[in-house]
């Protein structure tokens, strides 16, 4: 009794979070059923109990009251190139962090990864003016293309921070071998170390992707209507006349149904991806 | 060893390629432009607040027909228009041919030279004669130019639930209590007394009902929560000055008026909703529509938002008027507490209006104007103060006509009392019309800052009010005492 | 740019720490293409980095605003201002305590969890899959439908529930003493997620030889955990800790949505301090100098950081 009551011990704190984390979700999905009557009314909990759903927000969306389809699409085609590209370089250059004795000047591997990592450590709100001033002459202002560089940009120094610790910890056996067979360096990459890594590769992505898909600061600045992605749309729906809540819920939830059915596909590759060695 | 995930990402990297490539000017196509048509082909964008800017489109189709041209619409979520607005400005960034924003924004950026000017041709169709000098002088013009185009204006005032307080019980309880009638407060004193009367009565679905809502967030309008009480304390009806003293710049928010309200205001917050330092204008608005205050200081979009049936539950039970008065006001020049005959009524235009200004960096000056002038002409901005959702409040005196709120499902009464509590306030001649000098937003966040740290007790009002003042006095010194002293001036209309 | 190629004839284990070794271990294959592997990553990271961070260093000495054309050279003005500027101290203190606590929250709470769903046998992959969710939000939604709606004082749900049950009303975002608490529960609420997921994946991979001889020994539940896991876990958890007091050091979204740094200045963040400075007010030179101050202090803190566990790691691996 005692050695089964032990046993079944963790569900209790691992049920109490899933009620935190799932709490806030249902008020989401509640709220993408509320009519602007009910919320102003004041709080309710129950369909048909406390309150009649409403389709109301998601007959707007399909309408095309609120344009959900481009930045959808502006979303995506931007998070996933950009996180696509920033772990393809990244594996390049974490590989090659974690192979050779690079010299830039005083500074030796630590350095440079350090160098690459800071990158992400000045506010974004002053580099956004800079990011601005070039794309005005490079023509990339409201273009996804110009998120897209704009987040690899941003995923990049993170890619190669992590790449560079799964490198570290795969055996090196193989590739010697591989050398010593007369492959080149990049011939042995390719071949040899790159494969070993793809889960790594891909759950590195999945975490970059999460983050480019979710940004807002850059995208509100950067896109004006053309490249407009989900997170502004969202936040586009508090407006000067009041929040529209129940709007805002359901886009929500479908900006977030990307990324989750992303996640229940690949869970268990993030998984098993990072345990290869990524976060050693 | 090559996997098929290669393949995609050599896929993926080629469409980043070809999305380079294409994503150089999309050609325009206009369909069937009448010979007529003064614009063919032409597009005009313009850049506004989302939820409110879409509503132009109740009335855009008409113009792209008779011009050939094409509006295209970029709404900005309402908490970036301003930094967009700005960012686009400093970069030199072509973001639209007609900024939709607010009239502080607009004031600076026509004190920066960063607007057009309003050609002849379209000024006879915007009926300026109807507006009154507030809006025509302070928010429209600077320096005696016209860069504006007038679409709404503002007027913080007081909305309270007229049931409640015509209810035979709640009259006699406020008789026995306070010993005068309940009525619609006539000055801050009565506002509180009524807000106190009123806190934890239960009208509210079996919830305890709040006596007041204000606005009192940081960055959220606490300038103008705070200048909507403060304007009756400290604007004396014979002096045009109000912020500062305009001779020497020197900072007047210390003066014993404003600390006054600021004092009253702290007192007040005890009887609005427990949450209301973070009621942004939203969640102000939604609180009294909603039904759990009992009265309410907000701009004149309450009147219309109360009658739908989407959002209110007070349909029919507001009433409106003017901001409450005061009994005794300082007068900064004198150095003294006057005590008028009649309680000082200060008006505060706080925000002061959504406008149309074309920017500099416009790509068709003509268009934009045209358009711009076509939604703001008396016809369209009589029917966008009473569409839901424009967020359009009237700045004209032939918008007061009662009727026309009728015609919008006002009762005869509250329709009377709206137009008149707007027209009241527009014509007084002690209105205040808010700041529009440049380090707008520094002033602002300083008083803001200082304001709430007095409501949530980490000052005392003197305290946070001599801190505000010594901010002002070093912002003024940085951005030049001289400079800014002229702004000022020239912003209230006195020689320079 | 000289280039040394790291390759080693000693099997993995023995091998010394990383960046211990000297050139000329491999002088057999000096021709690698060492460059052809970093190359491409710095010239792009040089492309997008180089133009921001010189321009935003030169802004912190000129009077640049964004309203006015013309640019005034102001010397170190702009960094003197800094020393007298109320506001800039407490978003600096502000930040320093969201990121302390967030990250020291979200790490226990995350390790906790990961630890927990790896003694189950039954539904360990429903819950992983729940606890991955909050990270998927944008944050910027997070901010208004966890932060404004759920925590809403009078029309939010949690004060409601409360309400019901006999507890008065917090006062979330209204009070300057719980407001930044609120925003740590926020935080927590969505990167726990991101510890956890890390965590679990370091726990996974951990090597079983340690764990069955410490058994052997007689050694469990506490001990177990204080020899042989936690030392085991130091390597991830460095990095864990750093990406997310990295993010947490730049905190934005949820602060401005939810308080918009208010009540006064109770939970004005550093960056939103600059935005506010560069965006709203159109001040680029000053925001631009407090965005410096604000990286130098972050880059001392990972430096110093790296420094204070370079030696944990080195002992775990």
């Amino acid at each position: 009794m005692a050695k089964r009551l032990k046993r079944n011990l963790p569900y209790i704190p691992l049920a109490i979070w899933a009620v935190v984390v799932l709490f806030p979700l249902y008020w989401m999905t509640i709220t993408s059923f509320k009519r602007p009557i009910d919320i102003n009314r004041g709080v309710s909990y129950l369909p048909w109990v406390d309150f009649t759903p409403s389709l109301q927000a998601w007959r707007d969306l399909r309408d095309g009251a609120v344009p959900v389809v481009g930045p959808l699409i502006n979303s995506f085609v931007a998070a996933s190139i950009s996180s696509v590209v920033a772990v393809a370089l990244g594996a390049l250059a974490g590989y090659g962090l974690s192979r050779f004795a690079y010299r830039w000047g005083p500074w030796r591997n630590d350095d440079i990864a350090f160098w690459f990592i800071s990158q992400r450590m000045l506010p974004p709100a002053a580099a956004i003016l800079a990011f601005m001033v070039m794309f005005k002459y490079l023509h990339l202002l409201d273009s996804v293309a110009g998120l897209t560089i704009a987040y690899t940009g941003f995923n990049l120094p993170f890619a190669i921070w992590i790449m560079r610790d799964f490198f570290a910890a795969l055996p090196r056996e193989l590739e010697e071998s591989s050398l010593v067979e007369g492959a080149s360096w990049p011939q042995t990459f390719w071949q040899v170390a790159l494969p070993l890594a793809l889960p790594g590769l891909a759950a590195t992505a999945i975490l970059l992707f999460i983050f480019s898909w979710n940004e807002y600061l850059f995208a509100s600045l950067l896109a004006f209507e053309k490249a407009k992605t989900m997170p502004v749309t969202i936040a586009g729906m508090a407006t000067s006349i009041g929040i529209r809540w129940w709007l805002m819920s359901a886009l929500a939830i479908v900006s977030m149904a990307p990324t989750i059915a992303l996640g229940l596909l690949l869970e268990r590759y993030i998984v098993r991806g990072l345990t290869t060695g990524a976060v050693k | 060893m090559k996997s098929p995930r290669w393949r995609q990402l050599a896929m993926a990297a080629a469409l980043l390629g070809s999305l380079i490539g294409a994503s150089g000017p999309v050609a325009l196509t206009t369909a069937q432009t009448p010979p007529s048509a003064q614009f063919p082909g032409a597009t005009v964008t313009i850049a506004g607040p989302a939820g409110q800017v879409e509503c132009i489109k109740n009335w855009t189709g008409d113009w792209e027909k008779r011009t050939g041209a094409t509006v295209n619409i970029n709404a900005i979520p309402f908490a970036d228009i301003d930094s967009k607005v700005l960012a686009a400005t400093g970069t030199g960034t072509f973001l639209a041919d007609i900024y939709y924003i607010g009239a502080q924004t607009a004031g600076q950026l026509m004190g920066a030279g960063q607007v057009l000017e309003v050609p002849q041709d379209v000024r006879g169709g915007l009926a300026l004669d109807q507006i009154p000098d507030i809006y025509n002088k302070y928010q429209l013009s600077w320096n005696g130019k016209l860069y504006g185009i007038p679409w709404d204006g503002d007027m913080l005032m007081l909305n309270y639930r007229s049931d409640l307080l015509s209810d035979p019980n709640y009259q006699k309880a406020f008789k026995d209590q306070f010993g005068y009638d309940l009525a619609p407060p006539q000055s801050w004193k009565q506002y509180a007394d009524i807000a106190q009367f009123f806190t934890g009565k239960d009208w509210d679905n079996g919830k305890p009902g709040y006596g007041l809502d204000e606005l009192p967030m940081r960055h959220n309008h606490a300038w103008n929560g705070f200048f909507a009480r403060a304007a009756v304390y400290a604007k004396a009806p014979d002096d045009p000055a109000f912020f500062f003293d305009p001779d020497t710049m020197k900072p007047r928010i210390n003066n014993p008026g404003f600390v006054k309200a600021l004092e009253d205001w702290k007192t007040a917050m005890q009887w609005g909703p427990p949450d209301m330092m973070s009621y942004d204008w939203a969640a102000n608005a939604q609180a009294f529509v909603g039904g759990h205050a009992a009265l309410n200081i907000q701009w004149g979009d309450i009147g219309p938002m109360s009658l739908d049936p989407n959002s209110s539950v007070v349909n029919g039970k507001v009433g409106f008027a003017m901001l409450p008065g005061a009994t005794q006001f300082w007068d900064a020049k004198k150095g003294a507490w006057e005590t008028p005959s009649e309680p000082n009524r200060a008006p505060f235009a706080g925000f002061g209006g959504w406008i149309f200004v074309v920017p500099k960096l416009t790509q068709n000056a003509a268009a934009a104007f045209d358009l711009a002038s076509y939604l703001g002409s008396p016809e369209i901005r009589a029917k966008a103060m009473v569409t839901p959702g424009c967020g359009v409040n009237p700045d004209s005196l032939t918008q007061l006509d009662p009727k026309l709120w009728v015609a919008a499902g006002f009762s005869q009464q509250a329709a009377e009392q709206y137009t008149q509590a707007i027209k009241d306030s527009l014509t007084n001649p002690n209105v205040v019309f808010d700041l529009r000098i440049p380090g707008i937003q520094d002033y602002k966040d300083a008083l803001e800052i200082a304001v709430t740290k007095a409501l949530t007790g980490e000052a005392t009002p003197q305290q946070a009010l001599d801190e505000a003042a010594q901010q002002w006095d070093q912002i003024t010194d940085r951005l030049g005492r001289d400079q800014q002293g002229k702004y000022y001036r020239e912003s209230l209309g006195l020689a320079s | 740019m000289r280039v040394v190629p790291r390759h080693r004839s000693q099997p993995l284990g023995a091998a010394s720490s990383r960046g211990a070794e000297r050139s000329g271990a491999g002088a057999a294959v000096a021709h690698a293409p060492a460059g052809f592997f970093l190359n491409p990553a710095a010239i792009i990271v040089v492309l997008l980095s180089i133009f921001p961070f010189v321009l935003s260093l030169g802004m912190t000495f000129t009077n640049w605003n964004l309203l006015y054309p013309g640019v005034a050279f102001r010397g170190l003005d702009n960094w003197a201002r800094l020393f007298g500027d109320a506001t800039f101290q407490r978003s600096v203190a502000n930040t320093v305590f969201f990121t302390v606590v967030a990250t020291a929250i979200e790490y226990v709470i995350g390790f906790a969890l990961a630890l927990l769903v790896l003694q189950i046998e039954r539904g360990q992959r429903f819950f992983r899959l729940i606890f991955l969710i909050p990270m998927m939000i944008s944050p910027a939604a997070v901010g208004y439908v966890v932060g404004r709606m759920l925590f809403s004082e009078t029309q939010g749900p949690i004060n409601d529930l409360l309400y019901r049950v006999g507890i008065s009303p917090v006062p979330w975002t209204s009070n300057p003493a719980m407001a930044p608490w609120t925003i740590v529960i926020a935080d927590v609420w969505q990167w726990t997620s991101f510890m956890f997921v890390l965590l679990l994946a370091g726990l996974q991979s951990l090597p079983h030889e340690p764990f069955e001889a410490a058994r052997i020994d007689g050694a469990s539940g506490w001990k177990l955990f204080a020899q042989i896991t936690f030392p085991l876990m130091v390597p991830v958890s460095v990095t864990a800790v750093l990406i997310r007091s990295l993010e947490l050091f730049k905190l934005i979204d949820l602060v401005r949505v939810m308080t918009g740094g208010g009540p006064g200045t109770a939970t004005e963040s550093v960056t939103l301090y600059v935005y506010d400075l560069a965006l709203n007010r159109g001040d680029m030179g000053y925001g631009a100098t407090v965005a410096y101050a604000l990286l130098i202090l972050v880059v001392l803190y990972a430096l110093i950081y790296l420094a204070l566990t370079r030696r944990a790691v080195a002992n775990a691996t």
